[in-house]
């Protein structure tokens, strides 16, 4: 095998946008039969553009902008519609980020694999199963019906049946434990040795990397470091998924420019930095406490239980993270806080007062010192107002300055986030990610609030805007004396910013991880 | 989808000429019915020919109707009424569909309130409502068909302002804004509609079709105008006996209602961006 | 549904499943929930039609009084027609007896339903025929254009259904009439009765039901086609082509499935337009059918039959709307 032509070779692979903004930095790499090669490299670096690219199928908008790939001896960009079929029927299997999508939720597992397989009798899908260590009883299975860990096997054991010669995967384990990343590593590895399989994956898991992986690439933050702007935001969801695969992604290698301002400690240093809290800001009694929340979302008969008695104090003052993996109800809590999801039981009390529920019933004193900050991409500003209109809106309405000096505070309040002033004129879309999650900080200050509830708002944030947008709530939090809560499924840049993390599971607080004093959670 | 596209689409610039190529036809069209009546040679209502008579004979380019009046003639004068209350519906529609539609997506009360609406009407053919309409109120004329038109149309374009208005109503600047105790006539008018602008200018061509639609064909059961006006529709219904002899007198007519119909469509649908499009379909 | 054999190995990630008694428990309840919306809206419909008979001037009473009858003559005939009773009593009376097939009597004193008797088969012929057509024609040209999305086809699909959904029917009819009679003489202008009333041979259909289905083809295409495209965006579809499938097996075992419950919708929906487009139809080519019937009654002002025949197409609508929440159902049933 060794003497044999590389299934796959790339040669000075780059890939951008005709608009400008590069997707994948020059890249080349080798794939050779039997091999695990690992791809690695934050998110926004073109790991997922790479894989996509070796089947010929680019992002839309997108171009090659320089170098080739070769597969099986033919160049795959310019292959012929029918031919680059026949590849990938035959030769190339690529399986994706989140297999479980990707499964005809109508078709059972069984006819999800003859559909594909080159051998399409039931012995050979069988052996095709039990290579997968798919049970036989799951054959009549829709995907529906089987769990993430047997889903992914489902989606290997379709890519196997067709016996390719190269196999590559986006993230093969995100999302799973430890005991089922385990077994599909074991399975790549004995799947690469026993077909000559070449296999090419992607991933941020650095010890599914070293526990299967023949050598290693290492992708720069290519994308990462074009501005997060309307082009970028425009690119089909699966080339950035916002944020997941970013999940604890600890910065590769030594390769990723993580280029924060000197002063911050880099996301990565969490542990080490005990607490970022801001000197002076005491517990005082009082806050907010969160009592025994019930939020159930009814949909076609099933209904989805949110927030299974969920409870937590946050005191004034403090820095308080809300974290968990995705579906476990933060944001759901988060909402609930700020009056926007109405729970079936529970309570609210505002410094000692109770806080009604609905947003709408609040008093205007209390809807002015709790703000929401929402979650970055899913328009957090209004795209038909200039950003001026939108500070001034929240100034109007609580009368928190005089008409005549609107202007002037509109210009005091984007300093006061590093926004220049000027920007009062722009609209949403001329603004970068970070500067419009900026502006929408500043809204929210507008009122004078004491308490900031923040919304993953670093979420489709490349890693150094990210850092400086959770800097500056650190540093607004330590002027304006604000109370923060800070909800993120990135536990590491949490962490290094707050004073106590809760941890969400299944709608449940499981566990304040306290740094300095253990909050009530029943 | 939706919400991410309404965060970071720019605000609609000038549209490109391949853009607005379509709308060329559509307005001549409108202009030439409209300004219709000043180029008549002949009066609608008196006879110049023979019955059904020959068309280019004595004058009548386009021969005589049923009595022998001038077919031209009362095909020029027979648009602007069709075209004035088609328009008068459509924009009434478009009107309360999105005042109605952009509310109805914050409170659940109205939203549910606005698809039972809509459940209850796609019961009713336009053409049957038009029907009942016109006999419940003797005398209505074209007014009756009018309010018919507009109440048929609102119940289901109510349901495409707040289809696509849900996605607004879900963004953070919307969620911020009702957070911060913004009052519902803020949030529906100032926060959403703006957001709005594709799916309502898709809406008000649709609008207009379906209104050309239901008004022509209340005008062939002879149940808006009444003779001796001239109304392509009712053309068409007045001279199909004689359509061996002139054909003209029901050609005519059934081409300038089917232009006008197909011409205003296309130009909808070209400035109207797809999306918003296939959600006023639905 | 055929999660019967044993469990996954791995099931105690995932809920409990609940019996099967339950489960065909809360199915029951689901389908009853369903019917019981439609049905209800239906009732709503029919009071509202009421509502607009008699709250509006012009009563059957009135409308079929001669010219010059006295007053007296009017509360006569009034009394005749019972319409003097209260008005919840009346609309109580009409609304229970429509189930039983009693749809009241006409202005001119006829049973509604023995009137409506006789034309109803070629109404059903006419409609029927009409809406196959356009399902198939809709569904071809649909997945055709899907097939090679922003290509030549596509692009001509799309002008043409966009094009036609726009024309009148009796505007399809008179260009029909002017190609297939005048010009070629291939079809008679109008529909040839036989003895017994029914359209005599094929070629009498052609023409009404071509003018009914050309505008609703181009209404449904476009919704098949929308439907294909946000299933082209799903992320098993994408997975589906990236797995080298052939386009046909892509849209066809892939895409379709997924969007049957768009494509029943607009179907659903376009039904009450066939039944609109009927009554002008048949005016028009002078076919025996319910829409003529209507049309006379237009003219007589004879709001019995008018109500009782908005009872019926309201109905059979409720019918062709359920089958399709039948539709959505078994395909969102499916996934698991």
């Amino acid at each position: 095998m060794p003497d044999s032509p590389p299934p796959v070779t790339v040669t000075g692979l780059e890939i951008g946008l005709v608009s400008g903004p590069l997707l994948l930095r020059r890249t080349s790499l080798r794939l050779h039969g039997g091999r695990i090669t690992a791809l690695t490299g934050p998110s926004g670096s073109g790991k997922t553009t790479l894989l996509r690219a070796v089947i010929g199928e680019l992002p839309q908008g997108a171009r090659v902008t320089s170098g080739s790939i070769d597969v099986l001896g033919q160049d795959v960009m310019a292959l012929a519609p029918g031919a680059l079929r026949t590849l990938r029927r035959r030769h190339v299997a690529y399986v994706g980020q989140d297999p479980g999508s990707a499964l005809d939720p109508r078709m059972t597992a069984r006819r999800l694999i003859t559909e594909l397989a080159a051998d399409a009798s039931p012995e050979a899908v069988e052996r095709v199963m039990a290579e997968c260590r798919l049970p036989t009883p799951l054959a009549h299975h829709r995907p529906g019906a089987l769990s993430g860990g047997q889903q992914r096997r489902l989606a290997l054991a379709r890519a196997l049946a067709r016996r390719p010669d190269v196999l590559l995967l986006d993230e093969p384990t995100a999302g799973l434990d430890a005991d089922l990343r385990d077994d599909i590593t074991a399975l790549l590895r004995r799947l690469a040795a026993a077909h000559g399989l070449a296999v090419i994956m992607a991933s941020h898991d650095p010890q599914v990397v070293e526990a299967c992986a023949d050598s290693v690439i290492a992708l720069d933050a290519g994308g990462g470091a074009a501005p997060y702007g309307p082009v970028a935001a425009a690119l089909p969801a699966q080339s950035r998924p916002p944020g997941r695969s970013a999940a604890a992604s600890a910065p590769a290698p030594a390769s990723a420019p993580v280029s924060a301002p000197a002063s911050t400690p880099a996301p990565a240093s969490a542990s080490a930095s005990a607490s970022a809290s801001v000197e002076g800001a005491t517990t005082a009694p009082g806050g907010l406490y969160a009592d025994n929340l019930h939020v159930a979302f009814t949909h076609r008969g099933h209904t989805h239980h949110a927030l299974v008695g969920a409870g937590l104090h946050i005191p004034i003052g403090s820095a308080t993270g809300i974290t968990g993996p995705s579906g476990c109800g933060k944001t759901t809590l988060l909402r609930t806080l700020a009056g926007l999801q109405v729970p079936q039981t529970g309570s609210l009390t505002w410094n000692g007062r109770p806080l009604p529920a609905n947003a709408r019933r609040r008093s205007r004193d209390q809807q002015r010192r709790i703000q929401f900050v929402p979650q970055n991409p899913l328009g957090a500003l209004n795209p038909s107002r200039t950003i001026g209109a939108t500070l001034t809106r929240p100034l109007r309405l609580h009368r928190v300055v005089a008409a005549p000096d609107l202007p002037e505070r509109v210009g005091t309040l984007l300093e006061a986030v590093g926004l220049p002033r000027d920007f009062a004129r722009r609209y949403p879309h001329e603004l970068s990610g970070g500067q419009r999650q900026r502006a929408s900080i500043a809204r929210a200050l507008a009122t004078e609030p004491d308490l900031l509830l923040c919304d993953e708002v670093t979420s489709a944030l490349d890693p150094a805007t990210a850092t400086a947008v959770l800097d500056l709530l650190t540093r607004l939090r330590a002027e304006r004396r604000l109370t923060l809560v800070l909800v993120s499924h990135q536990l590491d840049l949490v962490a290094a910013r707050t004073d106590t993390v809760h941890l969400l599971r299944a709608g449940r607080v499981v566990r304040p991880a306290a740094r300095r004093e253990g909050a009530a959670s029943a | 989808m939706t919400t991410a596209e309404v965060s970071v689409r720019p605000r609609p610039r000038r549209p490109e000429p391949r853009v607005l190529a379509p709308v060329v036809p559509a307005v001549l069209l409108l202009l030439v019915a409209l300004a219709g009546p000043l180029l008549a040679a002949h009066p609608v209502d008196k006879p110049v020919t023979a019955p059904y008579g020959e068309a280019g004979a004595s004058g009548a380019l386009l021969g005589g109707d049923q009595l022998g009046r001038d077919v031209l003639s009362r095909l020029l004068n027979g648009g602007s009424a069709l075209i004035g209350s088609a328009l008068v519906v459509a924009v009434v529609v478009t009107f309360l569909a999105t005042l109605l539609g952009c509310f109805a997506v914050l409170g659940p009360r109205l939203g549910r309130l606005v698809e039972r609406a809509a459940d209850t009407a796609i019961l009713l053919p336009p053409v049957l409502g038009i029907l009942l309409l016109a006999l419940a109120w003797p005398g209505g004329g074209r007014l009756a068909i009018t309010v018919a038109a507009v109440l048929l149309g609102v119940p289901y374009a109510v349901r495409i302002v707040a289809g696509a208005a849900a996605p607004v109503a879900a963004t953070g600047f919307v969620e911020a804004a009702v957070a911060s105790g913004e009052r519902p006539g803020h949030l529906a008018l100032r926060e959403i509609l703006p957001n709005l602008r594709a799916t309502v200018l898709a809406l008000f061509g649709l609008r207009f079709v379906d209104a050309v639609y239901v008004i022509s064909m209340a005008g062939f059961l002879q149940l808006g105008p009444r003779p001796p006006e001239a109304d392509w529709a009712l053309m068409i219904r007045e001279n199909g006996p004689g359509i061996l002899l002139n054909p003209w007198a029901v050609v005519a007519p059934g081409l300038a209602i089917g232009l006008l119909a197909i011409s205003v469509n296309l130009a909808a649908n070209a400035l109207a961006p797809a999306t918003a499009r296939r959600a006023a379909l639905r | 549904m055929t999660e019967t054999g044993t469990r996954p190995a791995e099931a105690a990630a995932r809920p409990v499943p609940k019996p099967a008694a339950r489960r065909a428990g809360a199915l029951a309840a689901r389908v009853a929930g369903v019917l019981g919306k439609r049905v209800l809206m239906l009732v709503v419909l029919l009071a509202l039609v009421f509502a607009a008979i008699e709250l509006l001037p012009g009563d059957a009473a009135t409308a079929t009084a001669e010219r010059g009858e006295g007053a007296a003559g009017v509360a006569a005939r009034r009394r005749l027609l019972g319409l003097d009773r209260p008005v919840w009593e009346r609309f109580w009376d009409w609304i229970t007896a429509l189930p039983a097939g009693d749809l009241g009597t006409s202005a001119r004193g006829e049973r509604v339903g023995d009137l409506l008797a006789a034309p109803l088969p070629n109404t059903v012929l006419l409609g029927s025929t009409a809406f196959v057509l356009t399902v198939l024609g809709a569904l071809a040209l649909g997945t055709w254009a899907a097939a090679r999305p922003k290509g030549l086809v596509d692009r001509t699909v799309d002008l043409a259904s966009t094009a036609a959904f726009a024309l009148p029917e009796f505007v399809v009819a008179v260009g029909l009439l002017l190609v297939l009679s005048l010009w070629t003489g291939w079809l008679p202008a109008a529909t040839v009765t036989g003895a017994d009333g029914t359209p005599a041979g094929w070629t009498t259909l052609v023409m009404p039901v071509l003018a009914l289905t050309v505008p609703q083809t181009g209404w449904n295409t476009r919704i098949v086609r929308g439907a294909l495209a946000d299933q082209a965006a799903t992320p098993h579809v994408e997975a589906a082509r990236l797995d080298g499938l052939s386009t046909r097996q892509v849209l066809l075992r892939h895409a379709l499935p997924g969007a049957w419950p768009a494509i029943a919708t607009g179907v659903a929906t376009s039904t009450g337009m066939l039944l609109g487009g009927t009554v002008v139809v048949e005016t028009l080519f002078n076919y025996p059918g319910i829409g003529t019937v209507l049309a006379g009654a237009v003219a007589d002002r004879d709001t019995p039959v008018i109500a009782a025949v908005v009872a019926c197409s309201a109905a059979l609508i409720t019918v062709v709307l359920l089958l399709a929440d039948l539709v959505r159902a078994r395909t969102l049933g499916a996934r698991s």
